[in-house]
């Protein structure tokens, strides 16, 4: 054991040193410039812990929940359900409308037909509605019942859809690991609290600040003097430059004049590209004001520049992204053939032949090779409709007027593919149609795991959902019937892959991706298994708005909590030295170096501090300094038995590192489990504690066993200053 | 150059030190027990009075959220806020400041909004017809800041708001979230209906009158905002904590068991939860509110009262596995003497750091500290009157004589005893190693003389201070060359 001494003091020093090199730079951002870093350090070590939002704030969003539209899936799940039901147990084929957000009709072939509506068939919709004959409208004479949500039902059924959101939010941000945000519901809003971020506007207007810097640095170095820069109302990102003439010159055009500078960097007319230029500026026009002013100028961060700004934002602005998405996957079945009314065509066909697209819309009309499969249907001459923005055709067809409006069996669905437009030029990303049937065959419900798997071909990621029982019933009954047919499989909204039934499939399929700017394939790939896994919002959530909000505990309470606890480590240290003499500086130095160990790795998970963080903290000083008192404890017993120094010290360390592996290991055992099963702040602490752990046993016993193993080495060593 | 003087220690507890805690465990078991029933009488007493057991937090129990804009010039900081909400006695409040917006503040405070039922049914038929506007739809949530009203055509929205102050519903109409654009079946919106929404004032106007008699009439420009929030700790939240607490009981009596003895386990939970408890209860008493920091404050003390005792039941087993013939009681005494002074030392200085924190410090880390010093104290006492007591109890009334319970089998075969040192059973000599699962056999020879463990200690130290050369030797190989596993003597 006293052996490779040197070698092992060597490794305890750079240990040591890369401790406190690591935790720096979070000391650093805390309280910033107190100690000026060189940048040597910065660069090399750019993992920091930060602290959570008792200790220093954060940024404050509010969501609404789409609860109606929650309502209404729930209603459509129903009526899908009943018309199963009708089909399965009558054999009858009724068809099940949704009205609104609290009724169902159920329409019969024939009016005798309406007997057959046993509690037992629409058992699933008694649950939530009741059966009305209403006064207005078709009546069960006509062969219509009318199911309607009573009131209550509904307010409960809104409630829930809040509390289902926000359990998969928490669920989504617990998945990403040790953010630590306040997640509580507010009327039909969840509010989202996120430690140590900013606002949008003010991570814009904080990249506009340095642009402008750079701009004027240039305008000096070119001869101007004095430039002045000024924020401009209304939007974080823009500001004014004033270039002042000199006294006794004309005015000076700014405009002209940074057009010249930069005539070589502009391009698409007005955007500045400029390597001395922290960010992509565009020149606005000038507005009224600025008219009769030439040596004004309004500059303007580029769209470019504030996406990249909002993406540098770091790790939380992805976490924003994955709690906002709503991730709802269905599965449609394709329909590029039933005719549209008395056309005798399919309803897109039916519009271009109809002469509804003219040129001019921004729509290219595409007729698709047909498809199909021998054993099963074969699809001729379906057709798409294609243009630059989902908007354009969103807005096409919304602008239809009735007699051109699809029935509500079908929907138009869209979704991005990518299309070589110019030989040899970059694919580009377009929008199509896609014609499907409006209820989902399959929903995400259904699915019990997603995981990332490369394309066995390209090797390309991307993600193979397994659905359940009840999933995998749906999707064979649904390619059983329709070998040869396409299926859309849809994500939030958009299409994103719509293979051919080649064969009757189960419970396995997969998504595939594209990229996104910004995102890599993979990343995309790990984000949307996440948020498979952690189930689909009920509804969407739609931000209202964001703040920057303080720190709950006043940077008072702060300060003075952090003295008080300096001066209770002060107590203890002076105690130690005290009472241990020369021995207490060894256990003094393990503190110490525990300490700067838990941060360091801390800064290295990029964890959050937070007060129950620091709870954890405290916990495992009382435990480092246990370590050492177990150990001296055990050296004096020894010593007192009459054993010599070096024996007492060889004993007593070998005998308590039991007891401490004994009793570390039971506390870790809480740890583990709390990490495991607790969520939130429960985390936190359960981090700091088990981390704390690991550093105190190391510290305790091992690295202050290095400095009795050098004394010990000594020659004609017999005391011990313990 | 061997210096013969024995060494000099500075001690808090001079070694031989014999407090007799085994003896006298009932009176601080009674103690205990008489802090137990406060903490419970204290619980029920605040569930009678104020229909809950602890002063909850408004991390549990939800509450409102005023976004205040004070008025321009007006010298107000964050700090005074937080010392006036003090002072009206919003306990549990939180201020904290909006930077981008300077003079404003976000007030956190428990108390919610309350509309009576018959004020509502006045409410919606105040406003069934505003202008051509016709109702469809009137929904407060209960304990909501809003009412959610929808009319098939676009109302007057001050004319919404006179007409529900006057029937007692003041707050402001605004438009309202549209909760999603209600899309018929055939995936085209809807006729469009136009929601309201009515943000009460209720609690806003409530704080900002207390909050300008404190600070000045007109320092509050006006309410920017005053909401209901709910409580940040779901139901989820909660099944997780206890569902997580559950386990890890689980876990450690798991480990203890193994790694110890069956009969250690017990001692061990019903320390850590007695400690847990007498926090909890301590909050009870004082009222004090119970928030997310308090539960971190409570698995801080669950994690230190385990270790605490785990050190001292690890001195137990060594002392009852070395005096296996002794009376168990007296080893357990001896073990607890032994790491008396390590005991204190430990619970000491972390003592002196809590309570460093606890004079010095503020608000919530004042709470804080108070639930750590309570947790320490009563940490240290349980590992000694509690934990060791109730393995004693369970030794002697489900172990007397029948050895390790997990172990019998292998016993009968090594043919080793029993932990209880004086029970005498002819047939079986040796004694279990407390350690037998880490796979040391006991000697077992039967024949040795009842001491040999106190010869063996000093046989082996003296071994080694001959054999100084370096070679390492630990306590417990020392052990297994020792002498083992003495006959049962009386």
């Amino acid at each position: 054991m006293r052996r490779f001494l040197k070698l092992k003091a060597a490794a305890l020093a750079l240990l040591v040193v890369w401790a406190v090199l690591t935790v720096l730079p979070s000391l650093n951002a805390i309280a910033p410039d107190s100690i000026p870093l060189p940048a040597w350090i910065t660069e090399n070590f750019q993992n920091k812990f930060q602290l959570g939002l008792d200790l220093q704030g954060g940024l404050h969003l509010e969501y609404s929940v789409a609860v109606d539209e929650a309502v209404q899936k729930k209603l459509d799940q129903v009526a899908a359900e009943l018309e199963a039901g009708f089909r399965t147990k009558k054999d009858l084929e009724v068809t099940v409308a949704r009205e609104g957000n609290d009724t169902l009709r159920i329409t019969f072939p024939s009016p005798d037909d309406v007997a057959t509506a046993t509690p037992d068939v629409l058992g699933v919709a008694l649950d939530l509605l009741e059966r009305v004959d209403p006064d207005t409208g078709p009546r069960e004479a006509d062969g219509v019942i009318t199911l309607r949500m009573p009131e209550a039902k509904l307010a409960d059924l809104r409630r829930e859809s809040v509390g289902a959101a926000l359990d998969t939010v928490r669920s989504r941000v617990d998945a990403m690991g040790v953010a630590e945000p306040n997640i509580y519901p507010k009327n039909r809003q969840l509010v989202v609290e996120l430690p140590g971020l900013s606002d949008t506007a003010t991570e814009v207007r904080a990249a506009a600040k340095d642009a402008a810097r750079g701009l004027t640095e240039v305008l000096q170095a070119a001869g101007y003097t004095l430039p002045t820069e000024q924020e401009v109302r209304g939007d974080p990102g823009a500001f004014k430059i004033t270039i002042p003439a000199k006294t006794g010159e004309p005015a000076i055009d700014a405009r002209a004049v940074i057009r010249e500078l930069f005539a070589d960097k502009i391009v698409e007319g007005d955007t500045i590209v400029d390597d001395r230029i922290t960010s992509e500026l565009t020149l606005l026009e000038p507005d009224a004001e600025l008219a009769n002013d030439p040596s004004s100028v309004v500059l303007a961060l580029s769209e470019n520049a504030r996406a990249a700004v909002l993406d540098d934002a770091g790790d939380f602005r992805r976490l924003l992204k994955i709690i906002e998405r709503q991730a709802v996957l269905s599965m449609h079945l394709v329909d590029d053939e039933t005719p549209f009314r008395d056309t005798g065509k399919p309803y897109l066909k039916a519009l271009y032949e109809g002469g509804r697209v003219t040129k001019g819309m921004g729509i290219a009309v595409n007729r698709l090779t047909d498809y199909g499969k021998e054993a099963g249907v074969t699809v001729k001459e379906p057709f798409a409709f294609y243009a630059k923005e989902r908007s354009t055709l969103e807005s096409f067809f919304r602008s239809q007027p009735p007699e051109w409006r699809l029935p509500g069996d079908l929907a138009v669905f869209y979704g991005p593919v990518s299309v070589n437009t110019k030989r040899g030029a970059e694919p580009e990303i377009v929008w199509r149609t896609y014609m499907v049937k409006a209820r989902a065959g399959v929903t995400g419900e259904d699915v019990m795991s997603a995981s990332v798997q490369p394309d066995p071909q390209t090797q390309v990621p991307q993600v193979s959902v397994k659905l359940n029982r009840i999933g995998a019933r749906q999707m064979e009954e649904l390619s059983g019937n329709n070998v040869g047919r396409r299926m859309a499989i849809v994500l939030d909204d958009a299409v994103r892959s719509d293979p051919v039934f080649n064969e009757r499939i189960g419970e396995n399929f997969v998504i595939t991706l594209g990229a996104t700017p910004g995102q890599s394939v993979r990343e995309a790939a790990n984000d949307l298994t996440k948020v498979l896994k952690s189930g689909s919002l009920p509804a969407r959530l739609e931000k209202e708005f964001e703040i920057r909000v303080g720190a709950d505990l006043g940077a008072d309470s702060v300060v003075r909590g952090a003295k008080a606890f300096a001066y209770g480590l002060g107590a203890v240290i002076l105690f130690m030295l005290i009472y241990y003499r020369a021995s207490g500086f060894v256990a003094v130095f393990a503190l110490l170096l525990n300490m700067v160990l838990i941060l360091a790795a801390m800064a290295l998970f990029k964890a959050t501090l937070t007060l129950p963080g620091i709870a954890g903290i405290v916990l495992t000083i009382g435990m480092a300094v246990d370590a050492n008192v177990i150990v001296f404890e055990r050296i004096r017993d020894y010593l007192r038995e009459g054993h010599t120094a070096r024996a007492a010290i060889e004993s007593g360390y070998d005998r308590a590192f039991t007891t401490i592996l004994d009793a570390q290991l039971t506390t870790a055992i809480a740890g583990i489990v709390l990490f495991q099963y607790g969520s939130g702040p429960i985390r936190g602490f359960a981090v700091t504690l088990l981390i704390g752990i690991a550093t105190s046993i190391f510290t305790g016993v091992l690295c202050t066993r290095l400095f009795f193993d050098f004394q010990a080495n000594r020659r004609g060593f017999d005391r011990v200053s313990i | 150059m061997a210096d013969t003087k024995p060494h000099k220690f500075f001690e808090i507890i001079k070694p031989g030190t014999t407090i007799k805690f085994v003896e006298n465990r009932w009176r601080f078991i009674s103690v205990s027990i008489v802090l137990i029933l406060i903490s419970a009488l204290s619980l029920v007493y605040n569930q009678v009075t104020t229909g809950s057991p602890l002063n909850m937090g408004i991390d549990f129990a939800g509450g409102s959220q005023v976004q205040l804009a004070f008025s321009e010039g007006a010298d107000v900081d964050v700090e005074k806020v937080r010392v006036a909400l003090e002072e009206l006695g919003y306990e549990g409040s939180s201020a904290v400041e909006v930077p981008d917006r300077g003079n404003e503040i976000l007030v956190r405070i428990k108390e919610t909004v309350s509309i009576e039922e018959s004020t509502l049914v006045a409410c919606k038929a105040a406003v069934e017809r505003v202008g051509e506007a016709k109702l469809l739809e009137f929904n407060h949530p209960e304990e909501a800041s809003k009412i959610f009203l929808r009319f098939d055509a676009e109302p007057n929205y001050r004319e919404v708001g006179r007409l529900l102050a006057g029937a007692g519903c003041v707050g402001s109409a605004d438009k309202g979230n549209t909760g999603g654009t209600a899309i018929g079946p055939d995936g085209q919106p809807l006729a469009e209906t136009f929601p309201v929404e009515i943000a009460l004032v209720g609690i806003g106007a409530k704080v900002r009158e207390d909050l300008e008699s404190k600070l000045g009439a007109g320092t509050i420009d006006h309410i920017e905002r005053a909401e209901t929030v709910g409580s940040k700790v779901g139901s989820q939240l909660q099944t997780d904590g206890i569902k997580s607490l559950l386990f890890a009981i689980g876990f450690i009596f798991l480990y203890v068991m193994f790694r110890f003895d069956l009969r250690f386990a017990p001692g061990g939970i019903v320390a850590l939860l007695h400690d847990a408890f007498l926090v909890i209860g301590a909050f009870a008493l004082t009222g004090k509110e119970f928030n997310l920091q308090t539960i971190a404050a409570v698995l801080t003390v669950v994690g230190y009262s385990i270790n605490d005792t785990i050190v001292v039941f690890d001195r137990v087993r060594e002392r009852v596995s070395l005096h296996r013939d002794a009376p168990i009681e007296e080893t357990t005494n001896s073990a607890l003497n032994d790491t008396l002074s390590r005991t204190l030392l430990t619970s000491l200085t972390t003592l002196v750091v809590v309570f460093a924190t606890y004079l010095l410090g503020s608000g919530p880390i004042k709470d804080f500290s108070f639930a750590l010093i309570v947790g320490l104290l009563v940490g240290t006492y349980s590992s000694l009157y509690i934990a060791t007591p109730v393995f004693l109890w369970v030794n002697r009334r489900f172990y007397a004589g029948q050895g390790h319970l997990l172990l019998a089998k292998a016993e009968e075969r090594e043919g080793t005893g029993t932990l209880l040192g004086n029970v005498d059973d002819g047939n079986r000599g040796g004694a279990v190693d407390a350690e037998g699962l880490e796979g040391e056999a006991p000697a077992g020879d039967a024949d040795e003389a009842g001491d040999a463990a106190e010869v063996g200690e000093r046989d082996a130290a003296a071994a080694e201070s001959e054999a100084l050369a370096g070679a390492r030797k630990t306590s417990r190989r020392r052990r297994r060359r020792r002498p083992e596993g003495e006959g049962e003597s009386e």
